[in-house]
Formats: structure tokens, C-alpha cells, sequence
């Protein structure tokens, strides 16, 4: 069919199939800003102006834009800059993974033009059409409300962020003008680290008191190109002769196939290729991306005889269009044996359990006739001895469910044949060296043959620390010889990616009648689903968090990792770590309130404080017995602050806890104490490269990945702030494993601490030689020389330009090009910490929870990016929030998963927001960059033990099974 | 059967609009968009037909009727004149929990009734209001149907197209409220009560709740109404009404919560909504 419509402006003709949707067809006539996020409309990625009204365009057909006129976000400043809008949003910090980002610039444009002076109800209303899972909305707020100021001619307050005060942060003034001055040593409060302390140095660049770059507000370097909806994400882009894969996935949650039939798919015109079990080779391999070699049990292959939940791989089909390809599906004909399923982890380890991990070729299973993966035992002291000799003892059950990352971008993948013949990888994740890793076994490949793009990406929140279909179109393009694309749809987002790991956690713990804690004893019983994949060390994590936060001689750990038939869970971010904090923070709480103790008394009393050791950390890191020590910590101002800003005093008021004009509410403040950690210690790693240009700028390579998180702007603004330039001096590129230097990968809370490391010390060894550039040209020497403000200072106030240096060393004499590469890794894992605050309303007729506020204070250390750090905390509150009052992958009898689209699952939309705060509390930690600790995972821990918390003061009831249904909380007031 | 329309109609009358939704086997359907839309939404479908050019789209009041085409877009619900009125203001709010504003653009009144699931509070508005739903066929004057026995129905009888809704424009002395249970404000309801009480002299001259909940489709509660008409309204009366239009009805578990949990949520909201449209009066 023939329509007719204007996009931008511009009348439009174009010709489409009467199944076409608006979304496909936009996207084909290059308006790349149109994102696809689901099918079903719920999430908004794709809306455009449509005759003014934002339109979600997955769920309509391109027939229903006859005679109408479109917008999208390519007009909004077609040419070069941004425009108001625009600007606000990236002066706001409002752009993280910047995939919604579009459609959330197209929704202010309407609600604008409607109302040039909108309240915040009217802001969070017009916003809620976008679902954002990076954000909390709080920033894209504020950034409309900054546009509308803009917009009606008013001037708008600067952007916060002013950069560290040497003298209040690094404990003196720096002499000037030396280039280098160390970081304070930790204080010794419980005796000082007995090994040597690896620390930065500060560097210095200016003669002024605080640092320029560092600790500024920066707006992301990738900003601009986010806002303009530039084609920088992986399926951005469309190739000569490129197939399109689709997945047949199981009906059953256990069964063999006898046979697979593909011959009618295979026949379908169209059909290039159909992939099973009798066509791939059979290579065991765990798809987590994690550090060679990758921590067993190895109990996956491509694609297997054997299905072990609905939603498991069966084939995979590659043919000219994604209809013909999902046609070709249904003439797949599949014998399966139905085999009797387990869906619980305890029955599943029961005798007579059906056993989900029968293939002989499995390696290191714990024990797979019992469905039991791994198993972990730690202690520190004597627990039982502890527990005996404590005055009370504490036992306590807590329920955690599985949750699903939800990034917007759902996994896609586009694999080909380069020119040299090396398949090329171009895929959403967060470990593109992992990736190259893994696949390449996978496909008969050497690593070399193989190269691994990393453009934008839409978030990931763990769910992309997988190599999860990069193998399967892989494995397509080796079949066909044809480049393929492959992406999830939202269903398979939710049935076949991964999640978080449900648990069960057993607490006993002992406490003094003086205060203090004489032993916890921690036991977890994890469900790994059909994959053990990250469930060992997921559930380590759970160990490590939920036993270092507090200082007690006798502690252990001991976990039990079943496999069943569902899902597989996998990373997501706090990796373990919320569920402990959940059960740890209700635990002490429920101690404390049952003692008669202060609830932050009985915190602060026991928490680990600067110079304590965390002696689990040897029994269960998984970098090595490297113990850790916490080096710098504010966990009291942070209970203080966040008290100040929740109003902690309410607490004791009863005229504010009952509303008298709705007599059926109750309110209630909860409060919970959060330590986390940073990077794994002895295993990450991560490189840099830096290389200077003719002009004095510079080109900055990292392998890092910056899934939205900002943390290519952090590292730049780390370079910057070394070679005294300002950051737009400093180019960033991340990541492609044929240019980039290895890293890790963005998991573990690591990039700004371990890829920021190795910025610095990359940016260092570029400033030793550009002084001895400079010294060669003034024909002095190096001593005493600093960069300031794109020049080179010598000692006694000569001064050259970077430019100047930059044409010298490659132009003029004893030409050299002005690189380092540098790596690091380190054996510290600086704990950042956090206080948590809740303030609640329960509708004690009906359950219902309503979160009033959050408040978050965080010791990061030093903030390089307050915004990015600040909305980093805010959209962590958001996803813990889901975690702690809604979010839950539901089942059916069958293992049949029920939440399979966001309307259903239910993360939170703008409009119904609570109050959202986050403080920043800065330390100085020696370990770091810059004095830098993790910021991004410690905000998913405390919200919900913080919200449960201030249920049982609202109400008297403690919910110990997220997430806190208004069925539960009824139900427990009734019981 | 296919898996994707194969054609695309936009007719320009209804004539040629019912003879290509006339299908023998049912294959064609009107593109009418509920705020829920299923993943796959023509599937089956071997033709759409795009009422656009009938007219559909508007919303029509009177001092006798308020006529809602079937294309009119949930959001206009939300914006029409009538959302801060005391009785009509319960559509615009009930529109407005249906989805986000993006969806409410895109779907229609002709959607919520043809699709039946998703959220409830539109048709509970409309039951509590009394609506018909007009309907068009080939060869026949449209027909009226009320909603609640259109609701009884499998689907929209074959043929037959649903052109708008109806219903009188409350008196001067009416007045609604809404209640639900939802795990986030603005999700999908559990359970979900609207009311529309008309008071006049103190006495209670009519009354209309609906409720639905998973396993309960949108539907009066004539046992409550009955015990509230006539009646000077108290709290104690409105309990018992409440009691009255929860029993009886038999909820399903689903994945928001259990049918023990929505049955006796039911009595809760039921009661909530006869008590805002009794507050609104103030």
C-alpha cells in the first residue's frame, strides 16, 4: 500500500506492506531516534508527535499516518548543536543510557507547547508515556522544568557541582606549585592495614584549591549525539543482504527432544538458515561473563537435545525478513519427551527430584543428581560457640523473589563477515572482551578471528553481563555467510534473558545485652534456575554483604545453589547483595526494636568503622584470600544526614503517624544501613590508552563499557583533570576489542575505581612526556612543570601550549608520538557506604503500600561527576524500589512465566514516583582515583529493608518476603 | 490462517466499510486500539479496516445524551469539559488510569469495549453510567444495546460493528466516585468499584457500582443498588450495600493477587466507591 504523511516537515511517500508497523517503518526511512523497547506499546521508546499527540509507534500500522503530520526528534536541531529542550536535558543530567531519551524530548515538546509554565504533576504526567529504567525521572523533571524556564526567556540556575576543595577533601593545602601531593593515610581507628597500601597519588595541575575537572558536573560526553537521537546504538544501523533471526524457545519447562523436523522451515522461501542441536557443535561453556576462566559449573551448550524451562533455546532461524523468520518457526516440528519439573529449589534437591542436569558432559556440577550446583562454607571464629555464649539469640527467614533488569534496549546482537574475513560482533553488552572469549570456542574460531563492537547501550544493570546471544547469530553468519541481526522481543526479554536470583536467607544471630553482636550465622538457599551461570558467585556476594557491614568475631556463611526449571538468573546490579542487605537491615531492626536499642545507635555501634578488617572477605572473595580493610568511611555522617533530610525525628510523633482525616492510614520512617563493595579484588582489570593530537587534544581508548552509567565522561573528566585540559579536550572511545585496550567489563561497581586507575595512570605517564617535550623545546628540564589550562608551566613561569608541544613531538624534532597504555588492577575493594530512609503510608484497610520519599546519603568517596553520581543513586532508588513493593516474576503451575510485558511486570512510571533525595557524603579513599569509591550498585540494597523497616513503624508488621504486596502487608495485619 | 493483515481498508462510508469487515470468516477487523494491546494484535487478522474517515472520533453531548464515537481517543475522555464535574468527572478519571498518555492518544472507547480485559475502570464508568452501545450492521439500523448485556456477550456479534457509546448525562444531583487496589498507583487494578449515586432530599433516588477483578468481568451490583434506592445514605447502609455487592462473586488468582484477596478487597472498594460519590456531593 501507498501512504502519504509529513515526517519533519517534509511530505513523505512511501510504500509498505499493510502489516508494517509505524515503528519498523520509520526506522527503515533512517529515523533512527525511534527505539524499539517492547510490542505492546507500555514502554514509550518508540512514540513520536503525531498531529502533536506523542504516539507510541510499535502498536501502530504505518496505514493509520495517512494525512498526518510527524515529528521526531531529528528535527529538533537537524544540523549541528542541540536545542532548547535538548540543552536542558544534557545540562540537567537528565541523558543516562539515553535510549528513552528521545521520546522523552518529544513528550516535553508537547507538553511545552501546550503549557508554557506546567507544575511537576503536569511534568511527571507528560513523562510518565516513557518508561526510564536509568534515571528515577528526577533529573528528566527537573530538566522540563529547566526547558520551560528557557523557553519563556528566564535564566536558569547554574548546574551544581563545583569541583573538590583540595583543603576540605585531601585534609590540607597542596604546596604549590609541586606537581604531585599524596592522599592522607588512612586513620588507624582499629589498627592500620599490615600490608603495604596501594594508593593514588593526587594529582595536582593547577596552583589553585580545588581540582577543575574532577568533581565537576560535567554533561556526558556522550550527551549531544543521545539527545539528537543519533544511530549509536547496535541495531542502528542496516546492511546490504542482512538476515533476521528469531528463536524458537520451549513450550515445556523439562523435556528431551527426540527430534527436531526443520525441513518444511527450511523449505519456506526466504529461510537461509535453521539451526538445532544436530547442526551446531556441541561445546560446553557457562555464559556469564566473568574473568577466565569463567567459575564452573560449565553446564551450557548452543543449543541442546534437552530443554530445561519454557522460554529454553530450541532453534534458531535466519531468513530475509523478521516475519519470514518467525513464520518459519511455527513449520518447526519438535518431538519432545515431557519430563516431570521442579520448580522449587529445596524440593529440587530432594531425593527423587527430577534431575535437570542429566548430559554427561557437564564439568564440576556440585552434584547433579540432588540439582545441587555449588555449595559455599565460610567461617570466621566459632559461630556455634558464639551463639552460645550470646545473651539473645535472633533467628530469622527471609524470602527474596526474582526480578528482571528491564533495560529499555532489549539484547540485540548484528554479527558479519568483515572484509578480512573475520566475523565481527557489534552487540549490546556490558563485556565485549568476555564476549570475544567466549564465543569464539563456541564458533570453531580463534579469538583473533573474532571482533567485538560495543556502540551505546540502551542499560543493563547486569542483565548484558552475559554472553547471551552472541553466539547464536554467530553461529548464523558462519551458516549463511550473510551478516544477521537478532534481537529479543520483550517476552523473550523476560522468559529468556536473565534476572536476579531468588534466595531464601537464614539468619541466626547472637547479640550481647551490652549491644553488641556475638555471632551471625547466614545461610542461603539460592535458585539458579536451569544455568548455574553467575549463581556461585551472586551468592558469594550475598555472603560477603550480609556479613562485613557489621563488626562480629564469629560469623559464617554457608549456601546451598539449586538448579530448577526456570529462568536463569544471572548479574543484576548489587549482584547478590540486596538480597542480604534485606534480610541483614529487617534482621537488625527487628533486634534492635526487640532490645529496646536506638535503631541507629545499634547500627553505628556495631558497624565496621575506617582501619576495621572484614576478615569474610578472605574466606569468600573471589579474586583470592586478599583481605579487606575499610580505609575511609562516613557511615555516620550518612546516617545523620539522611535522618535530617527524612525528618527521623517524626519518628516519635503521633499526631504525624495517624492521619485523622483518612483514619485508615498509618505512616511510618525506615531506616537501613548499606556497605557495599568495589570491583573484585585481584581479578579486575582494566587499560587505557592515551594518545595526544597536533592540536593538543586527546584521544582517550578505554575497554570499559558505559552502559548509560556515565562512566566514559568519569573517565575522561580523569584525564582531563591530570593533563589540565578541560574535557572536551579529552576524546572518548569505548569499546571495541580490535582498538580499545582490554577490560573487564562494567560489572562489579568497578569501572570508576579500576578503569578510572587506569586513566590516571595512563594520564600520568602521557604528562612525563609531555614535560620532557616541553624541556627538550625550553631546553630546561622537567622538574617542577605543570599542566594548567592546556599549557605547560615550567618551574620558573615559561610556559608552552599543548598545541605547541603536540606539533613539535609530531612534526618537528625528534618526532614521537605522545601514547602511554597503562593498566590497572588492585587488591582493594574500598567499601562505599549509605544510609537509607523510607517514609511510608499503609492503607491499613487494604495493604497498600505508597512510598512517600526516599532519602539516600552516600559516601562514595570523591563524586568525579556529582550529576552522574547523584543519578546513579536516584535510578538505583527506582529499580530497588520495584524490588522492595511490586516487582516479581510471577509463574503459572508449569513454570510458565506470567509477567511477560511491562504492563504486567510494572516498573515505575514518572507520575507515581515518591520523593526521591540523594546526598552525597564525601571521603577521600587512598585506594582510588581521585579518592573515587563505587557508587552504582550500593543505592539497589537498603530500599527495601528501609521500606519494610517503616512498615512494622507504621504498622506493627514485619514483612520478611519482598516484594511488600498490599496482599501481604493485609494479610499480615489480619492474621 | 495468517499471522499478519495482508490488506489494509480505509473506507470512506459505512456501506463499504461493513462489506469489508463482512468477512464469511471472520478475518477482518476494525482498527479500533484497546489501552492494553496483546503483543501480537492481528494475529489471525487477514484484514484491518481503519474507520478514520466515518466520523468516529468525536465526542457528542446534548442535554439528553453524551455520544462517544468508538474512535474517540481515551485522552479526550480525560480533557473533556466534564472532568471536574461531579458524576462525568469519574470518566475522565477512570480514562485516565487506563494507561499512559501516550497509549491514551492512540486508544479508543471502540477498543476498551471490544477488548473487554485490561483495565476496568472505563467500562465500570460507563456500567455505573448507564451506557449503550450502538451498534452498526449491513442492511440494518444501528441498534442499541446496554453495555452490560453487550458485555454478556461473547464479543461483538459477527457483522456488527460498535459505532459509539451512549449513555443520559447525569442530573444536577448526581455524583460518582472510583476506588481500587493496585500494587503501584497507577498499575492495573487487583479490584476495581465505580459508583454513581443520585441524591435528592437526602434520599438516595438511584444507584449504580460496579466492580471487576480478575476472574469478575466489569459488572453492576443490582443487590447493592437496591438496598441503597430510596434510602437515606449512611455509613453503616453503605457497608452493608458494599457486603451485599462483593458477595457472591467469584475471583480468580492471577499474577496481582488472589482471588481471597480480591474478594474481600472487593467489599473495601465497593464501599470506598459509594463513599466518594457521597463525598463529592459535598
Amino acid at each position: 500500500m501507498n501512504i502519504q504523511f509529513t515526517l519533519n516537515g517534509e511530505t513523505q511517500q512511501a510504500e509498505c506492506p499493510p502489516h508494517e508497523s509505524l515503528m519498523a517503518l520509520l526506522r527503515r526511512r533512517g529515523a533512527w531516534s525511534v527505539k524499539h523497547g517492547c510490542e505492546t506499546g507500555e514502554c514509550g521508546a518508540c512514540s513520536v508527535l503525531v498531529d502533536g499527540k506523542l504516539m507510541p509507534t510499535c502498536v501502530m500500522l504505518a496505514g493509520q499516518i495517512e494525512g498526518r503530520a510527524l515529528v521526531t526528534v531529528e528535527s529538533f536541531a537537524p544540523d549541528h548543536g542541540v536545542d532548547t529542550i535538548q540543552q536542558a536535558f544534557i545540562d540537567s543530567g537528565a541523558i543516562q543510557c539515553g535510549y528513552c531519551t528521545p521520546a522523552m524530548l518529544l513528550a516535553t515538546r508537547a507538553l511545552l507547547e501546550k503549557e508554557q509554565r506546567p507544575s511537576e504533576a503536569q511534568v511527571r504526567e507528560a513523562l510518565s508515556a516513557v518508561l526510564c529504567r536509568c534515571t528515577g525521572y528526577k533529573k528528566p523533571v527537573e530538566a522540563v522544568l529547566r526547558a520551560a524556564a528557557m523557553l519563556r526567556g528566564e535564566s536558569v540556575p547554574p548546574v551544581e557541582g563545583g569541583g573538590i576543595s583540595f583543603e576540605s577533601v585531601f585534609g590540607r593545602r597542596p604546596e604549590l606549585p609541586d606537581s604531585d601531593i599524596s592522599g592522607p593515610a588512612p586513620s588507624s581507628g582499629h589498627g592500620a592495614p599490615p600490608h603495604t597500601l596501594v594508593t593514588f597519588p593526587v594529582t595536582l595541575v593547577t596552583p589553585q584549591t580545588q581540582t577543575e575537572v574532577v568533581g565537576h558536573s560535567e554533561p556526558k560526553v556522550d550527551a549531544v549525539k543521545l539527545a539528537k537521537g543519533k544511530p549509536v546504538f547496535t541495531d542502528d544501523q542496516t546492511m546490504p543482504g542482512l538476515l533476521h533471526a528469531a528463536l524458537l524457545t520451549s513450550p515445556h519447562a523439562h523435556a528431551r527432544i527426540r527430534g527436531i523436523d526443520a525441513a518444511r522451515a527450511r523449505a519456506l522461501p526466504g529461510v537461509h538458515a535453521v539451526l538445532t542441536y544436530q547442526n551446531v557443535p556441541r561445546v560446553i561453556y557457562a555464559s556469564g561473563g566473568q574473568s577466565y576462566p569463567n567459575p564452573k559449573p560449565w553446564d551450557q551448550v548452543s543449543l541442546d537435545n534437552k530443554v530445561r524451562y519454557v522460554g529454553d533455546r530450541v532453534a534458531i532461524v535466519a531468513a530475509e525478513t523478521p516475519e519470514i523468520a518467525r513464520e518459519a518457526l511455527k513449520l518447526i516440528d519438535v518431538d519432545y519427551e515431557v519430563l516431570p519439573a521442579v520448580f522449587d529449589a529445596r524440593k529440587a534437591m530432594q531425593p527423587g527430584a527430577p534431575v535437570i542436569h542429566d548430559e554427561p558432559d557437564a564439568v564440576q556440577i556440585k552434584d547433579a543428581s540432588r540439582n545441587l550446583s555449588n555449595t559455599i562454607h565460610a567461617e570466621v571464629g566459632s559461630v556455634e560457640q558464639g551463639l552460645a555464649e550470646a545473651d539473645r539469640v535472633f533467628e530469622r527467614t527471609y524470602h527474596v523473589q526474582q526480578v528482571q533488569q528491564c533495560s529499555i534496549e532489549p539484547h540485540v546482537v548484528v554479527s558479519w563477515w568483515d572484509e578480512d574475513d573475520r566475523l565481527v560482533i557489534r552487540t549490546s553488552t556490558q563485556v565485549p572482551f568476555h564476549v570475544r572469549r567466549m564465543v569464539a570456542p563456541l564458533v570453531g574460531l580463534p579469538v583473533k578471528r573474532i571482533r567485538v563492537v560495543k556502540p551505546r547501550i540502551g542499560g543493563g544493570f547486569g542483565g548484558k553481563q552475559e554472553m547471551l546471544i552472541e553466539d547464536l547469530c554467530a553461529h548464523l553468519t558462519v551458516a549463511t555467510g550473510r551478516p544477521v541481526r537478532f534481537e529479543y522481543t520483550r517476552e523473550l526479554e523476560f522468559t529468556t534473558a536473565r534476572s536476579r536470583h531468588p534466595q531464601t536467607v537464614q539468619y541466626r544471630a547472637g547479640v550481647m545485652n551490652d549491644g553488641s553482636i556475638r555471632a551471625l550465622d547466614m545461610h542461603v538457599l539460592e535458585d539458579t534456575g536451569a544455568f548455574a551461570t553467575h549463581g556461585l558467585t551472586v551468592c558469594s556476594v550475598t555472603g560477603l554483604r550480609g556479613l562485613s557491614t557489621y563488626r562480629c568475631p564469629n560469623v559464617r556463611f554457608t549456601a546451598e545453589i539449586a538448579y530448577t526449571n526456570k529462568p536463569v538468573p544471572g548479574a543484576f546490579r548489587g549482584y547478590g547483595a540486596p538480597q542480604a542487605l534485606f534480610a541483614l537491615e529487617s534482621l537488625m531492626d527487628e533486634i534492635a526494636e526487640n532490645m529496646g536499642w536506638d535503631l541507629t545507635g545499634f547500627r553505628l555501634q556495631n558497624a565496621v568503622q575506617t582501619g576495621d578488617p572484614l576478615p569474610i572477605t578472605t574466606a569468600l572473595g573471589e579474586g583470592g584470600a586478599i583481605e579487606q580493610f575499610v580505609q575511609s568511611c562516613a557511615l555516620p555522617e550518612c546516617i545523620a544526614e539522611g535522618a535530617a533530610a527524612i525528618s527521623w525525628d517524626r519518628r516519635q510523633d503521633p499526631n504525624w503517624r495517624i492521619d485523622p482525616a483518612r483514619p485508615h492510614i498509618r505512616r511510618g520512617l525506615g531506616l537501613a544501613a548499606c556497605m557495599h563493595g568495589t570491583a573484585i579484588p585481584g581479578l579486575d582489570m582494566g587499560a587505557a590508552s592515551i594518545k595526544m593530537n597536533d592540536d593538543g587534544s586527546f584521544n582517550l581508548l578505554v575497554g570499559a563499557t558505559d552502559l548509560g552509567t556515565g562512566s566514559d565522561t568519569v573517565l575522561g573528566q580523569i584525564a582531563a583533570e591530570t593533563l589540565g585540559v578541560p574535557l572536551s579536550d579529552v576524546l572518548v572511545y569505548s569499546s571495541d576489542t580490535d582498538f580499545t585496550p582490554f577490560d573487564t567489563g562494567a560489572y562489579a561497581s568497578s569501572t570508576t575505581f579500576i578503569s578510572g586507575g587506569a586513566v590516571m595512570k595512563a594520564a600520568q605517564q602521557v604528562r612525563e612526556q609531555i614535560f620532557k617535550r616541553a624541556a627538550m623545546m625550553l631546553k630546561t628540564t622537567p622538574e617542577g612543570m605543570y599542566l594548567r589550562d592546556r599549557q605547560v608551566f615550567t618551574a620558573d613561569g615559561r610556559s608552552l601550549t599543548l598545541g605547541q608541544v603536540g606539533l613539535h613531538s609530531l612534526h618537528t624534532e625528534d618526532q614521537q608520538q605522545i601514547m602511554a597504555t597503562a593498566s590497572h588492577m588492585s587488591v582493594h575493594a574500598p567499601p562505599p557506604f549509605a544510609a537509607q530512609y523510607a517514609e511510608v503510608e499503609v492503607d491499613t484497610e487494604t495493604g497498600e503500600v505508597r512510598v512517600q520519599k526516599l532519602v539516600m546519603a552516600v559516601d562514595c568517596g570523591t563524586a568525579i561527576n556529582p550529576q552522574t553520581a547523584t543519578g546513579q543513586i536516584e535510578g538505583g532508588m527506582t529499580q530497588a524500589l520495584g524490588y522492595a513493593v511490586s516487582e516479581d516474576m510471577v509463574y503459572d503451575d508449569d513454570g510458565r512465566l506470567l509477567t511477560t510485558r511491562f504492563g504486567d511486570y510494572r516498573i515505575f512510571q514518572a507520575d507515581e514516583m515518591p520523593e526521591i533525595q540523594a546526598i552525597l557524603v564525601p571521603t577521600y579513599e587512598p585506594s582510588g582515583p581521585f579518592g573515587a569509591k563505587a557508587v552504582a550498585e550500593i543505592p539497589m540494597d537498603g530500599v527495601a529493608p528501609a521500606v519494610a523497616n517503616a512498615v512494622f513503624h507504621a504498622t506493627g508488621v514485619r514483612i520478611y518476603d519482598l516484594p511488600i504486596t498490599s496482599e501481604k502487608v493485609w494479610k499480615a495485619l489480619h492474621s | 490462517m495468517t499471522t499478519q493483515p495482508r490488506e489494509y481498508h480505509r473506507p470512506a462510508d459505512w456501506p463499504s466499510a461493513l462489506a469489508a469487515l463482512g468477512r464469511a470468516d471472520g478475518s477482518a477487523r476494525s482498527l479500533v486500539i484497546p489501552p492494553r494491546v496483546p503483543a501480537e494484535p492481528y494475529a489471525g487478522v487477514d484484514a484491518v479496516v481503519d474507520l478514520s474517515r466515518l466520523d468516529l472520533a468525536n465526542i457528542r453531548q446534548t442535554n439528553e445524551t453524551v455520544e462517544l464515537g468508538a474512535l474517540v481517543p481515551l485522552q479526550d475522555l480525560v480533557d473533556a469539559p466534564w472532568q471536574h464535574h461531579p458524576a462525568l468527572g469519574l470518566l475522565s478519571e477512570a480514562a485516565h488510569l487506563a494507561a499512559h498518555p501516550g497509549l491514551r492518544h492512540l486508544a479508543n472507547v471502540g477498543g476498551v469495549i471490544s477488548a473487554r480485559s485490561g483495565p476496568p475502570e472505563v467500562l465500570l464508568a460507563l456500567l455505573a453510567l448507564d451506557a449503550v452501545v450502538v451498534l452498526r450492521s449491513a442492511g440494518v439500523a444501528e441498534r442499541q444495546l446496554p453495555l452490560a448485556n453487550f458485555l454478556s456477550l461473547d464479543g461483538t456479534p459477527p457483522g456488527e460493528v460498535v459505532s459509539a457509546v451512549k449513555f443520559v448525562p447525569p442530573t444536577a444531583h448526581a455524583a460518582g466516585g472510583l476506588a481500587r487496589v493496585a500494587r503501584t498507583p497507577r498499575d492495573e487494578a487487583i479490584v476495581a468499584a465505580a459508583a454513581v449515586l443520585v441524591v435528592e432530599g437526602g434520599i438516595c433516588t438511584r444507584a449504580s457500582l460496579s466492580l471487576a477483578g480478575a476472574g469478575v468481568a466489569p459488572r453492576r451490583a443490582p443487590a447493592a443498588e437496591a438496598m441503597l434506592e430510596g434510602q437515606a445514605l449512611s455509613a453503616a447502609l453503605i457497608a452493608r450495600a458494599a457486603g451485599a455487592a462483593a458477595a457472591g462473586l467469584t475471583f480468580a488468582s492471577d499474577l496481582r493477587g488472589s482471588a481471597a484477596y480480591r474478594q474481600a478487597m472487593a467489599v473495601v472498594v465497593a464501599r470506598r466507591g459509594l463513599e466518594r460519590s457521597v463525598g463529592a456531593f459535598n
